[in-house]
C-alpha cells in the first residue's frame, strides 16, 4: 500500500508537466526567499491562488516547493547583502556576510545550500519515523513554557551576538520585545504605545522592521567614498565546500533535530530553529569566539537548522491540524482548500496524503539545490558591483517589500523609522538579531506569561514545578548568571577547587 | 569573543581582505573588524545607558497607567508585561551604566560627548551619509503615495546615486541617471509585472 501511495506521489513529479510546474515553484520560491520582504509565508500565500484550479497532489507539490525554495533562498542575501531575504536567515547573516567580505561568499552559498538540503532531507526522516513522538512532546509546551522559549531565545540570541557584552544582545532583545507590545494586546485588545495613532493599533510589522534594522546600515554605509565593491572574487571549489560539508556531519545532525523540534512547537518556527542550532553549535565549538567573524561552521548550523523547521513545522500540520510556523499555517489553509483535512483522522481518510508530502519534500530538496547552487552564480556577482550603485538600488526594493505586507505607506516610513533605529545600535554597536527575535516573540512572550498567571491565579509555583519550564529557567540562569561579576567571585573558589583537583 | 584583543588564526576565515581598509583610522583586527576599546567607547553606553534609563521609567509609568485604565489584577493587565520590560530594561541600563562609569567620570563623559558629535559633524562621510538620507526621507515621506511609484523612486534614487558618486563631470550624473532608470524599470518589471505585487 506504502509502495503504492509513493509511485503515485512521483507519477505526479515525473510527467512533464509536473515536473515544469515543481522547478518554477522552486525557483519563483528561492527568488520570494532572496527578495528582502518577500516571505515565505507570501510566497506560500500568493501561490496559493494561483493553485486553485490545479489538482490536489500537483497544488500541494507546487506549495512545498515554494516553501522549501523560499526558506532555503534567504541565505543568499543574508551571505552577500547582510540583509536576511527571511527572518529565518537571519542567523546565517551572522557568519554568512562576514565571510563574503572574505571573498567566500560563493563557498558560503553553496555550503549554506548543503546544509538547508541535508536539513530538509533529515527533517523528511524525523516526520516518517517522529510524528507521533514530536507532536505529543510539542504539545506538553504550555504557556509557561512558550514564555519561557520566548525568553530563552532572546538570552541566547544575546549571548550569541553581543560580541563579549551580553548584555548590549540582552537591551537590544528588550527593546525589541517593548517593540512588540505596541498595537492592542493579544488577551484584551487593549490599545497600548499608540500616541492616538491608527495605524498604530495593530501593532507594528515584522518585515519593515526587519528590513530597517538589517538593510539601513548597509545602505549607510554605502555613502561612504571609500567604499566600492564589498569582494571582487567569489570563486570557490566544490572539493572545499564537501569538505566543510563533511567535517560539519555532527553539526548538521544535530541543528535538524533542533531544527525540526522548534518547527514541532505550534508558534515557534524557523527563525528560533536557526538560532538554536547556531547557539548550539557555538557553545560545542573549541573556537567560540570566531563566530561572528566569518566561522563558516555557523552557517551550516543555522541554514540546517531552519530549514529542518520545514519538517518539524509540517508534523504537527499533519497530526493535528496545528500548525508550526506561520508559512505552516498558509499551508494548512492550502490543504484545506484542495480537500485535505490533515488531523488526527487524516491517516484514516486520506493516508496516501503522508507520503505524498514526503516525495514531494525529498524532490523539491533536490531541485533547490541544483538550482539554488547555479542562482549562486548570478547572485555572487551582485558583490562585485560598485556598493554606491548597488546599496541604493536595493533601497527601493526594501520599500516595495515593507509596502506588501499589509499595502500600507505607513509600513514604509515604520521601515526608514526602523532603519534610523538600526543606524544606530549599530553606531552604539548594539547586535540587530536580538531586536528582531524580540519583535517575533513578543506578543508570544506577553500572552503566554499573562494566561500562565491567569490559569493559576496569579501563582508563579507552577514554573518551577513543571520539568520543562524548570528545564528552561535553570538553562537561563546558565547563560545570564556568568556575566554577573558577583557570581564569577561566588564561583571563583569552585573554579578554583576544580583546577586543583584537575592537576592533582 | 573579549573586545579589544588579536584575534588568533582562523581556519574559517581568510586573511584581511584589502578592500576592507577604509580610511577612517579605524583600528581593525586581522579580519577587518573594528577593534572596539570599551574605555574610549564608555561615553557612548553612558548615553545609550541614560536614554535607556527614561525610556524604562516613561514604559514602567505606562504599564501602570494601563492596569488603572482596566478594572482587572496587575497580571492580567496590558501594563504587565510592559512593566516586565521595563523593569528588564532598567535594571540592565543602570549595570550598563555603574559599569561605564567605571571608565571615567559623568563630566568627562559629556565632554566627550560634545566632542565627537563636534568630530561627527564635521566629517564629509557623515555629511554623505546624511544627505543620503534626507534624499530617501523625503522619498519615503513626501514623495511615496504621492505621485506615481516609479517616477518617485526614478526621482529619488537618481538624486541618491548622482550625489554619491558625482565626480564634477556630466558624463557620470548622466550615466547615474540611466543606471537609476535601468534599476526602477527592471524593480518594478519584476515586483510588478512578474509577480503581481501591488506597488505603493
Amino acid at each position: 500500500m506504502v509502495w503504492e501511495y509513493i509511485q503515485t506521489a512521483f507519477s505526479v513529479v515525473f510527467t512533464p508537466y509536473g515536473f515544469i510546474a515543481l522547478t518554477i515553484s522552486v525557483l519563483l520560491g528561492l527568488i520570494f526567499g532572496m527578495l528582502p520582504g518577500l516571505t515565505a509565508t507570501m510566497a506560500v500565500a500568493l501561490l496559493t491562488g494561483l493553485t486553485y484550479s490545479f489538482s490536489g497532489p500537483l497544488a500541494v507539490m507546487v506549495l512545498i516547493g515554494v516553501y522549501i525554495g523560499a526558506i532555503s533562498g534567504g541565505c543568499q542575501s543574508a551571505i552577500l547583502i547582510n540583509i536576511p531575504g527571511t527572518p529565518a536567515s537571519a542567523a546565517t547573516a551572522v557568519d554568512g556576510y562576514p565571510l563574503a567580505r572574505q571573498g567566500k561568499g560563493g563557498l558560503a552559498i553553496f555550503v549554506s545550500n548543503l546544509s538547508s538540503f541535508s536539513g530538509t532531507l533529515l527533517s523528511v526522516i524525523y516526520l516518517i519515523l517522529f510524528t507521533p513522538l514530536l507532536t505529543s512532546a510539542a504539545l506538553k509546551f504550555n504557556s509557561h513554557e512558550m514564555f519561557l522559549l520566548a525568553v530563552f531565545g532572546i538570552v541566547i540570541c544575546g549571548n550569541l551576538t553581543g560580541g563579549g557584552r551580553p548584555v548590549k544582545g540582552w537591551i537590544s532583545g528588550f527593546i525589541g520585545l517593548l517593540i512588540s507590545q505596541i498595537g492592542r494586546d493579544t488577551v484584551g485588545s487593549f490599545a497600548r504605545f499608540t500616541f492616538g495613532n491608527m495605524n498604530l493599533t495593530g501593532g507594528i510589522s515584522l518585515l519593515p522592521v526587519m528590513i530597517g534594522l538589517f538593510g539601513f546600515p548597509e545602505i549607510v554605509n554605502s555613502f561612504s567614498a571609500a567604499k566600492r565593491a564589498l569582494a571582487k572574487d567569489q570563486k570557490y571549489k566544490m572539493k572545499e565546500g564537501f569538505a566543510i560539508f563533511r567535517r560539519n556531519w555532527f553539526n548538521v545532525l544535530r541543528s535538524s533535530v533542533l531544527g525540526a523540534l522548534m518547527g514541532a512547537i505550534p508558534g515557534v518556527g524557523e527563525d528560533t530553529g536557526g538560532w538554536l542550532s547556531y547557539w548550539a553549535q557555538k557553545k560545542s565549538s573549541k573556537n567560540p569566539e570566531m563566530y561572528g567573524r566569518g566561522c563558516i561552521d555557523g552557517v551550516v548550523s543555522s541554514e540546517t537548522g531552519n530549514n529542518a523547521a520545514i519538517g518539524g513545522a509540517i508534523i504537527p500540520v499533519l497530526s493535528l491540524a496545528i500548525p508550526g510556523s506561520a508559512p505552516a499555517a498558509v499551508l494548512l489553509a492550502a490543504f484545506w482548500m484542495h480537500g485535505y483535512r490533515p488531523g488526527p483522522l487524516l491517516m484514516t481518510y486520506t493516508p496516501e496524503f503522508l507520503y505524498y508530502i514526503v516525495v514531494f519534500m525529498v524532490v523539491s530538496s533536490f531541485l533547490m539545490l541544483f538550482i539554488a547552487n547555479n542562482m549562486a552564480k548570478l547572485t555572487v556577482r551582485l558583490l562585485q558591483i560598485d556598493q554606491r550603485i548597488l546599496m541604493p538600488a536595493i533601497f527601493v526594493t526594501c520599500v516595495i517589500g515593507a509596502f506588501v505586507v499589509s499595502n500600507r505607506v505607513f509600513d514604509v516610513k515604520l521601515m526608514y523609522v526602523f532603519g534610523l533605529l538600526g543606524v544606530a545600535l549599530s553606531y552604539m554597536k548594539y547586535p540587530s538579531a536580538p531586536f528582531l527575535l524580540g519583535v517575533i516573540l513578543g506578543n508570544m512572550a506577553d500572552e503566554n506569561l499573562r494566561r500562565a498567571l491567569i490559569l493559576h491565579n496569579g501563582s508563579i509555583i507552577p514554573f518551577f514545578t513543571r520539568p520543562i519550564s524548570l528545564f528552561f529557567i535553570i538553562f537561563i540562569l546558565v547563560l545570564v548568571l556568568p556575566q554577573f561579576a558577583f557570581f564569577k567571585n561566588m564561583m571563583a573558589p569552585v573554579k578554583k577547587l576544580f583546577a586543583r583537583k584537575k592537576k592533582a | 569573543m573579549a573586545e579589544g584583543k588579536k584575534v588568533p588564526e582562523n581556519p574559517g576565515a581568510g586573511p584581511q581582505d584589502p578592500l576592507l581598509a577604509d580610511n577612517t583610522g579605524v583600528e581593525r583586527d586581522a579580519y577587518g573588524y573594528e577593534i572596539v576599546d570599551e574605555a574610549k567607547k564608555a561615553h557612548l553606553d553612558f548615553l545609550t545607558a541614560v536614554i535607556l534609563l527614561a525610556v524604562s521609567v516613561f514604559v514602567a509609568i505606562s504599564g501602570v497607567v494601563y492596569w488603572q485604565q482596566q478594572d482587572v489584577v496587575f497580571y492580567e493587565s496590558a501594563g504587565f508585561m510592559p512593566f516586565i520590560i521595563a523593569a528588564g530594561l532598567g535594571v540592565m541600563s543602570l549595570g550598563l551604566l555603574k559599569e561605564s562609569l567605571k571608565h571615567d567620570s559623568v563630566k568627562s563623559f559629556v565632554k566627550r560627548l560634545n566632542a565627537s558629535l563636534v568630530e561627527t559633524a564635521r566629517s564629509s562621510n557623515v555629511h554623505k551619509a546624511l544627505v543620503g538620507l534626507a534624499i530617501f526621507g523625503v522619498y519615503v515621506f513626501f514623495m511615496l503615495g504621492r505621485m506615481e511609484f516609479w517616477l518617485a523612486s526614478f526621482l529619488a534614487l537618481g538624486a541618491v546615486l548622482v550625489f554619491v558618486r558625482y565626480d564634477g563631470k556630466w558624463q557620470t550624473a548622466l550615466k547615474m541617471v540611466v543606471i537609476a532608470a535601468l534599476c526602477v524599470a527592471g524593480i518594478v518589471g519584476l515586483f510588478q509585472f512578474t509577480f503581481n505585487v501591488p506597488m505603493p
